[in-house]
């Protein structure tokens, strides 16, 4: 099975799922018009994860913006984990907010709430971008 | 000239961040999100504020890009949306309209009406509900939205519905060619959504 690196757009995040580290970390814009044709492939790759998992498995989302048809397939994302983590695997979630966004620490706290994952927020302190 | 001068006024009279109308699609929508952000960051505008203002943006632009989607480009009033951001002192009014077929206006009256009378607790609950639905959508985000558009701003959005237009009627902004000259029967009204974000 092959690792997924996507290099993001104005519109889709950057994607890293490494498969022997079990690492998966999506970062940067996700506002795709079409969420269905960007994360299909990402939602099919966990399913044969899943078959062989590692020891532990750490996804990170390190997000700017999002849109809602995103925040519909990265819940679809969680649950995918969720079902690997309810069967006996380890899973870690980071979910990144910039200190100043509150609707992105929301929207973790939200989806806290509908999966049975161990989700962690990080607090991000920005000032790099004040160009 | 005078007509610029007349529109140089207004822009600064009204302290219009942007304002937009005509085509709408991919490249328009993420030029109009990197000009917002701009001149947004220009006027130090808190990173929070400026990120509440783009997430609006795109759920409102995308929902117009999806909806425009479905009709024939020759149907040019349908195609021709309007956007605009204004600065007022405390807060961000962003104002978008396009023209609607009046299922559509029903359905947004029945939608907005719903959503308006929900408290900030209860808009909560149903954006979780709305996003723990078992299907995922093939496209768009299936009416959460609006939901989250306002749920954003924290404010009650103001809407309506008006000018009615016709077959035969011209496009507002079309007085040089048959462009704007509807072909087809159906009655379309013009659809504003306005919502505000404190500064």
């Amino acid at each position: 099975m092959e690792n997924i690196s996507i290099q993001g757009t104005s519109k889709t995040p950057n994607v890293n799922f490494d498969v022997s580290s079990g690492i998966l970390e999506i970062s940067g814009r996700s506002i795709p018009e079409n969420s269905y044709q960007f994360y299909e492939p990402l939602l099919s790759w966990l399913d044969k994860y899943a078959s062989q998992p590692q020891g532990t498995t750490e996804l990170t989302f390190k997000l700017d913006y999002f849109n809602t048809s995103s925040s519909m397939y990265i819940l679809g994302i969680l649950k995918k984990l969720e079902k690997l983590y309810l069967a006996g695997h380890k899973a870690e979630v980071k979910w990144y907010y910039d200190i100043d966004d509150e609707d992105m620490l929301q929207t973790g706290e939200d989806l806290k709430q509908i999966v049975k994952l161990p989700i962690d927020m990080v607090e991000l302190d920005a000032e790099e971008d004040e160009d | 000239m005078l007509e610029i001068h007349k529109y140089y006024k207004m822009l600064k009279d009204e302290n219009i961040i942007l304002s937009h109308n005509g085509a709408l699609d991919s490249e328009v929508i993420d030029l109009l999100l990197d000009l917002t952000d701009k001149k947004l960051t220009k006027l130090k505008i808190r990173r929070g504020v400026r990120k509440k203002i783009f997430n609006i943006l795109v759920e409102c632009l995308q929902n117009t890009l999806h909806y425009i989607k479905e009709f024939d480009e020759d149907i040019p009033i349908v195609h021709s949306p309007f956007l605009i951001v204004i600065k007022k002192e405390n807060s961000f009014i962003i104002s978008t309209g396009n023209f609607v077929t009046e299922d559509r206006a029903e359905f947004l009256k029945t939608k907005l009406s719903e959503i308006n009378t929900l408290s900030q607790e209860d808009l909560q609950k149903h954006y979780i509900q709305a996003l723990d639905k078992k299907t995922l959508p093939t496209e768009g985000g299936a009416g959460l939205g609006l939901v989250d558009i306002v749920r954003r701003s924290k404010h009650r959005v103001l809407f309506d519905f008006q000018e009615i237009i016709t077959s035969g009627d011209r496009l507002p902004n079309d007085n040089t060619s048959d462009v704007g000259v509807m072909e087809d029967k159906e009655t379309y009204l013009l659809f504003n959504l306005q919502i505000e974000v404190a500064r």
